[in-house]
């Protein structure tokens, strides 16, 4: 008796769960979030400007003004940019966790993340300081690599173990390859160390334009095809019954998270757990259809990153954490919270 | 109707079921039976294009299966593998996703869609569970709900591999009965069967697989008859007749 | 009694319908919020460029205009413009700190690393601007800066030029590895603060300190020495591109390095016994006592070590990191006297 009743009120919240107005109200309430968090990141900062000052130095546009510089050419910048990456790798991480049908995937599993670093030592140690290179070399590096792990996988069939083991042999190998460089080239170490933990500072609009078109433009194809990841997860067999040409639709998904991954990378260095935890955090509120997960982890991962960036510059100011650490401190803790949550909610049993 | 000719298929170059010829008939069951490892599931994938022949043709509705594109085969052949992940996904999703061959673009269900898909969870008389996780479902609901799909699909040609191995006898017998009501919607069935009982109960033919071929296609009275189960599973065979309705049971003993 | 059903049904579906739409537009409105400022980002920014009178990456100049108070080619090339006398100057490396107070300057803004390594003393109202890995850009600009002292060596300096240029902040890359380096440097700061005079007491009085000790020294000897810079967790030998090498090598040593360049890599017994050199010098990073102690604790553990002809004889040194590590500035002719008189006791006293 007891156990029925628990059930029907199991049903009442799963169904309140999956409704439509549900869906609406938490995205409403996300957007609503995101804005207040924009607002806060553009008026706080480690040099206190008050409010007021703000919006009058906004609105006359005197760029020979402190705190417009500041707001203009630093806090609005910053504060794009870990909007655009957040939302790009916690976008990136659903495609792949649905895609690959495992919960543990991230970008760093196809290989982005070593590609990246890869391509960002080599301009480090052979073209030091020449910024723009590094942008675009980081992001070429990111696909190059997300090819090739395909391509690996695809001579061996293309399965979504596949995929994972041949990011895991490609990371591996890049991998190798960075020591030697490093070895060679030692001065391309703090390059390194700088890129692997990640951050946002020095970061201007002309870098994030050139990745934020890719992002957003990613983001609304992964939005439109979102569906398709909901059939990817019936199995493969199931979903070519249902007409989905499923080796196209996973390729083209790999490449999308790869964009996505590889563009944020190009200005921010590697951030670790925003693509692993933002899809697992979402899922707790909007369940597994990725139509509804897709904008959600968006949206989260962007207020999550604005977050952890806002901590980074403020707590002990003037000095500055790198972003990367932030993160990993608030994430890592809430990851192993989520570990002793139990199996409610997995994909698999 | 779907025409098998000279069908050869396999694995990694290796040949497993060879010199195929069936046609199996519209508004037919057909049971494709044999022992373990003869090839019944790579029949089943190859006849659904789910997996590519070495050589030969499939003709359905007089059209080369080649000639048809993804979407448009989606909309005349369906498919239920045996082992399958279980998604978090409400059973209202899943029948829904059973759609995915008819949304255009946007991937929006329509009006037509949303009907179609009320319809076939009444069918199946799922409509309490609408709203419900499928993996709280027991394995027979669960099986229901795939159907339910199938029915969405609403595809001429069914492919079943094994329905009913891991149910519930009862849970069996009660998708056996579903498939008979497919049957008379007017859909080919063509099901793969573990069980030789309910095989050649519910069947109009019955494909027996040996080594990779047809070693008899005929009616269940027909295959019975020519004793071949005995000689390839080395079993003694007897027919029965049981219940009130005097139906025919088979019954097989060492 | 189906009839009405199906009205209800209909109603509701339009009810959602239109819901969907509103999600539709509010996810639009969103990217479309994004798109803009990368946009206007665009458009301003060429404005700016034809205002700005910060750096620009031309070979050419040589005199100085005569619109501007000061002009110079920094160490990546870059042309550097002062249109007035800096009185507001950031160093966002502690030596470049010490450099311009030499050169008669003083500062508004420096990173932590002139108290913490440098023990420098400056007046209270000095800002710390943040670390010289992670320098506040924020503060930098708050400060009103109007000249900031960069390194090429530092991923986060070249990063941050990009936002000092749009700020309209003027800013130069030094470079310092040697003394020839500091002279340099010196020259240009004391030529911008308009204190020649220091250029003479800081700068060439060094040059003559430097200069009389290497006359003393016939530097065709070939002492053979080793040199390692140990760290808490481990030692390396060092011997190019290093500044306490260089003043080695010009005081008529041979550095063992140079014919086993495996050291470079990782301290080898063997080989330091295959060689035995006649000293070996040691210069810490990080914290001193615990690399002492790593030492102690890595290869001076080995009972060959005490077999070695300089720990036998009392010439393995440690030398002290103000003069070594750290770049002595004004006091590199102390740095020069100071080895000369371990390397030849006899001739200087």
């Amino acid at each position: 008796m007891i156990s029925n009743k628990k059930e029907s009120q199991d049903n009442r919240f799963k169904m309140a769960k999956n409704s439509k107005s549900y869906n609406v109200t938490v995205i409403a309430f996300l957007t609503v979030l995101l804005i207040i968090g924009i607002l806060m990141s553009i008026s706080i900062g480690s040099s206190k400007i008050p409010l007021s000052e703000i919006i009058s130095s906004m609105m006359q546009g005197d760029a020979s003004i402190n705190s417009y510089k500041i707001i203009r050419y630093v806090r609005i910048p910053r504060t794009l940019a870990a909007v655009l990456a957040g939302c790009a790798f916690s976008v990136s991480g659903v495609i792949l966790q649905s895609v690959l049908n495992n919960s543990l995937a991230s970008p760093s599993v196809i290989g982005v993340n070593s590609g990246a670093g890869l391509f960002a030592i080599l301009v480090a140690a052979f073209f030091p300081a020449s910024l723009y290179l590094t942008t675009i070399a980081s992001f070429l590096g990111a696909i190059v690599a997300a090819l090739l792990v395909y391509l690996i996988a695809h001579k061996t069939g293309a399965s979504r173990m596949g995929i994972i083991l041949s990011g895991v042999a490609v990371s591996s190998f890049i991998g190798a390859i960075i020591d030697t460089v490093l070895t060679l080239k030692p001065d391309a170490v703090i390059a390194r160390t700088a890129f692997m933990i990640g951050g946002f500072s020095g970061v201007t609009m002309d870098k994030l334009r050139f990745a934020g078109l890719f992002i957003v433009i990613a983001f609304v194809i992964a939005f439109i095809l979102s569906y398709d990841m909901n059939i990817l997860a019936l199995g493969d067999e199931t979903s070519k019954s249902l007409g989905l040409k499923v080796s196209q639709i996973r390729f083209t998904f790999l490449i999308l998270a790869a964009v996505l991954a590889g563009s944020a990378i190009s200005f921010t260095g590697l951030l670790g757990f925003v693509g692993l935890i933002i899809p697992h955090l979402s899922r707790l509120f909007v369940g597994y259809d990725n139509r509804i997960l897709l904008p959600v982890s968006a949206l989260l991962g962007s207020i999550f990153t604005l977050l952890c960036d806002l901590l980074a510059r403020t707590l002990f100011a003037p000095y500055e954490i790198p972003v990367g650490i932030v993160l990993s401190f608030l994430g890592g803790p809430f990851f192993i919270y989520l570990l002793f949550k139990g199996k409610r909610g997995q994909l698999y049993d | 109707m779907i025409k098998l000719r000279n069908i050869s298929a396999g694995y990694n170059k290796v040949e497993i079921i060879k010199n195929i010829n069936v046609t199996f008939e519209e508004g037919s069951i057909t049971s494709i039976i044999g022992k373990n490892g003869c090839g019944k599931t790579t029949l089943l994938r190859t006849a659904s294009n789910l997996l590519k022949p070495f050589g030969g043709e499939i003709i359905i509705d007089s059209k080369d299966i080649r000639d048809y594109h993804n979407k448009g085969l989606a909309k005349k052949i369906s498919f239920l593998p045996q082992l399958r992940t279980v998604p978090n996904i409400t059973v209202y999703n899943l029948v829904m996703h059973g759609r995915y061959p008819y949304l255009g673009f946007s991937r929006t269900p329509q009006k037509k869609d949303k009907e179609i898909v009320e319809q076939a969870i009444e069918r199946m008389k799922l409509k309490q569970h609408l709203s419900k996780n499928i993996q709280q479902l027991s394995g027979g609901q669960r099986q229901k709900v795939y159907i339910a799909m199938v029915l969405a699909q609403n595809t001429d040609i069914i492919f079943l591999d094994e329905p009913t191995t891991y149910l519930d006898v009862n849970h069996q017998l009660e998708i056996l009965e579903i498939v008979k009501k497919l049957k008379e919607m007017g859909k080919t069935v063509i099901m793969v069967l573990h069980d030789l009982s309910n095989a050649l109960t519910y069947s109009d033919k019955i494909c027996l697989l040996n080594n990779g071929e047809v070693s008899i296609y005929d009616t269940p009275d027909a295959v019975f008859a020519s004793k071949e189960i005995e000689r390839i599973f080395n079993v003694k065979s007897e027919q029965v007749v049981v219940g009130d309705e005097a139906k025919k049971q088979y019954v097989f003993y060492i | 009694m189906k009839n009405i059903f199906n009205c209800r049904k209909v109603n509701k579906d339009f009810a959602k319908s239109s819901i969907k739409k509103i999600v539709r537009a509010f996810s639009l409105f969103l990217m479309v919020g994004l798109i803009i400022p990368a946009l206007t980002g665009c458009k301003t920014q060429e404005k700016i460029d034809t205002n700005t009178n910060a750096n620009t990456n031309t070979d050419t100049i040589t005199e100085t205009d005569d619109n501007f108070y000061y002009s110079f080619i920094d160490s990546l090339d870059n042309e550097v413009n002062l249109e007035d006398k800096p009185e507001r100057v950031v160093s966002l490396v502690g030596s470049y700190a010490e450099t311009w107070i030499l050169a008669g300057g003083s500062l508004v803004g420096v990173t932590n690393d002139v108290i913490s390594e440098r023990g420098m003393d400056l007046p209270s109202d000095t800002n710390i601007v943040g670390t010289i890995k992670e320098p506040n850009v924020e503060e930098v600009i708050a400060l009103s800066s109007d000249f900031v002292l960069l390194s090429p060596d530092v991923e986060s300096h070249i990063q941050i030029a990009e936002t000092l240029r749009l700020s309209m902040i003027p800013h130069a890359f030094f470079k310092v590895e040697h003394f020839e380096d500091y002279l340099d440097m010196l020259k240009i700061c004391t030529d911008i603060t308009g204190n020649q005079e220091l250029y003479e007491e800081n700068g060439l009085a060094v040059k003559k300190q430097i200069d009389d000790v290497l006359s003393k020294v016939n530097n065709e000897n070939e002492i053979e020495i080793l040199f390692i810079r140990a760290f808490s967790s481990g030692a390396k030998a060092k011997y190019d591109d290093n500044m306490a090498c260089k003043i080695l090598e010009d005081l008529g040593t041979v550095n063992m390095a140079s014919k086993h360049e495996s050291l470079l890599e990782e301290l080898s017994i063997e080989e330091i016994i295959e060689e035995d050199p006649e000293f070996i010098f040691v210069v810490t990073m990080g914290n001193s006592e615990k690399a002492i102690q790593a030492l102690k604790d890595g290869i001076e553990k080995n009972p060959a070590w005490s077999g070695l002809s300089a720990v036998k004889n009392d010439r393995y040194i440690v030398l002290p990191k103000e003069l070594f590590h750290y770049k002595p500035n004004a006091r590199w002719g102390e740095s020069y006297e100071f080895i000369a008189k371990i390397l030849y006791p006899n001739d200087f006293q």
